[in-house]
């Protein structure tokens, strides 16, 4: 079972300067890929489905769960893998640790074997369990990327929020990684920059410019 | 061992112990690890792969660590020492909260100071350990996890309960220690900060539920150390905060901030970036 994030009459603003305005937009299964030039409201509305941020006015309801309440937000963060754009891997951690760590948070399986499985299974997916016992501090830049991914894909989410997944990766991870995601029978929201990748791995994409919808193919 | 690891991969009802043991043979044995992938290649299905993936995740995991294990040996749930071991923000609300013991045990051990000036200074200090350590334990500069924690599906005030207990048992046993230790102290005022510290941390998480907590900190530490300088002055008693009818108050203070919490445990639930 997929799920399916829909967002209706949404405005948000942040500052004076910026605000989000989006009448409707639907993310169903497979992948939607979000552009758009910097300062555009990708990382804003993805902020908005990962209900990291909740917005001014408008509803925004994942597999019809209404995030606004208080049910509904716990059981669409039960759905939800979630990668920021920024780094998010502590140094200090191993990286098994640290995706289980964030296994933990959410609430991956009900058990201790079961969680440390998926964790397990999410590292070998980004290529990574050559050096899962490493600190995160010791690795580059792109391997950090994949803990960050590993960790939103632990426990195979219903529905993925990805910031920018394939910033710091090479040619070679970043086709792997659109072949992973494309191979996921669930519904992914990704960001990028890059609109040849986008072109590639997405099933749909949505253009944004100053906070508003311009075009979706 | 060969048979068993044969029995284990066949998926045969094998004893926990030694279960147990056995997994932990071939996390630990790079020549048992060889063997039970062979096992695995040799045969197909949906179980072998979960063995493998058990096998797998074995052999990723590091040793936990001594504070970990140490929760685990206290029965603390595994979930719940993994929170506390492995959150790198308490690693800095930790030194946040000694860093600042360190600085009012410096600063009240100058020379030129009376004794009751001195053991009044570290009193009014001490009680704002906990609440530097909790406002330190979800600030986004220590903690680079916090977005994802916001989007977790874990309990917003379970995540706010686990990690302020943590600050505040680790600050309250260093503060204590630092306390009992100074020679400037004397009778029961040595521990006289503790249920003040309690209430200023109590509070300092209700006013959290309306603002962002290093606001709600910065407002409960000037607020308390106003309170104190008040008191002082208008009794012209350097410690008088501290004695029965403070601590009455602080009683008072921790147990209505307590309620509120626990009244307002569904807004906690909803965490969020702003």
């Amino acid at each position: 079972m997929t799920a399916i994030a829909r967002l209706d009459g949404v405005a948000l603003r942040l500052g004076r300067r910026f605000d989000l305005a989006i009448p409707e937009l639907t993310f169903g299964p497979g992948v939607t890929a979000i552009v758009g030039t910097n300062g555009s409201g990708k990382t804003t509305l993805l902020r908005l489905v990962a209900t990291v941020l909740r917005p001014d006015i408008g509803t925004i309801t994942v597999s019809g769960n209404d995030t606004s309440t208080a049910d509904g937000l716990v059981d669409t963060r039960r759905l939800l893998g979630y990668l920021p754009q920024h780094d998010t891997v502590p140094s200090r951690l191993t990286v098994f640790d640290h995706v289980d760590l964030v296994a933990v948070m959410r609430e991956v399986a009900h058990s201790t074997s079961a969680r440390r499985r998926a964790v397990g299974r999410a590292i070998r997916a980004v290529g990574l369990a050559d050096v899962a016992t490493e600190r995160c501090g010791r690795l580059s830049g792109g391997q950090r990327r994949r803990v960050a991914i590993a960790a939103a894909l632990a426990g195979d989410p219903q529905l993925l929020v990805l910031d920018e997944p394939d910033a710091h990766l090479d040619d070679g991870h970043r086709d792997e990684l659109g072949r992973r995601l494309r191979e996921r029978a669930v519904t992914v929201v990704l960001s990028t920059h890059d609109r040849q990748w986008a072109s590639e791995v997405a099933d749909r994409i949505v253009e944004l410019r100053d906070g508003r919808v311009v075009s979706r193919r | 061992m060969t048979d068993l690891l044969e029995r284990y991969v066949a998926g045969d009802p094998i004893p926990t112990p030694i279960r147990r043991a056995l997994e932990d043979a071939i996390a630990a044995d790079p020549i048992e690890r060889g063997r039970a992938t062979e096992i695995v290649a040799a045969n197909d299905g949906a179980f072998l792969a979960a063995v493998l993936d058990d096998v797998v995740a074995l052999t990723m995991a590091p040793r936990r660590s001594r504070l970990e294990r140490l929760l685990l040996v206290c029965r603390m749930p595994e979930p719940t020492a993994r929170l506390v071991a492995a959150t790198p923000a308490l690693r800095w609300a930790w030194i946040a909260a000694v860093g600042v013991v360190l600085l009012f045990a410096a600063g009240a051990a100058g020379e030129g100071w009376r004794d009751a000036d001195r053991l009044a200074v570290l009193l009014a200090l001490a009680p704002l350990v906990p609440v530097v350590g909790v406002a330190a334990a979800f600030s986004a500069a220590t903690d680079p996890t916090q977005e994802v924690a916001t989007a977790a599906a874990i309990s917003g005030f379970r995540l706010l309960m686990i990690r302020t207990l943590s600050v505040l048992g680790g600050s309250i046993a260093v503060t204590l220690a630092i306390t009992l230790l100074s020679r400037h102290a004397d009778g029961w005022l040595r521990v006289a900060w503790i249920l003040p510290g309690l209430a200023t941390t109590s509070a300092t998480l209700v006013l959290a539920t309306r603002t962002r907590i290093a606001t709600a900190a910065g407002v409960i530490g000037c607020a308390w150390l106003l309170i104190v300088i008040a008191i002082s002055e208008v009794v012209d008693d350097a410690v008088a905060p501290y004695r029965w009818p403070g601590q009455l108050v602080a009683i008072v203070v921790t147990a209505s901030a307590s309620a509120i919490l626990v009244g307002r445990r569904r807004h906690l639930d909803r965490l969020e970036l702003r």
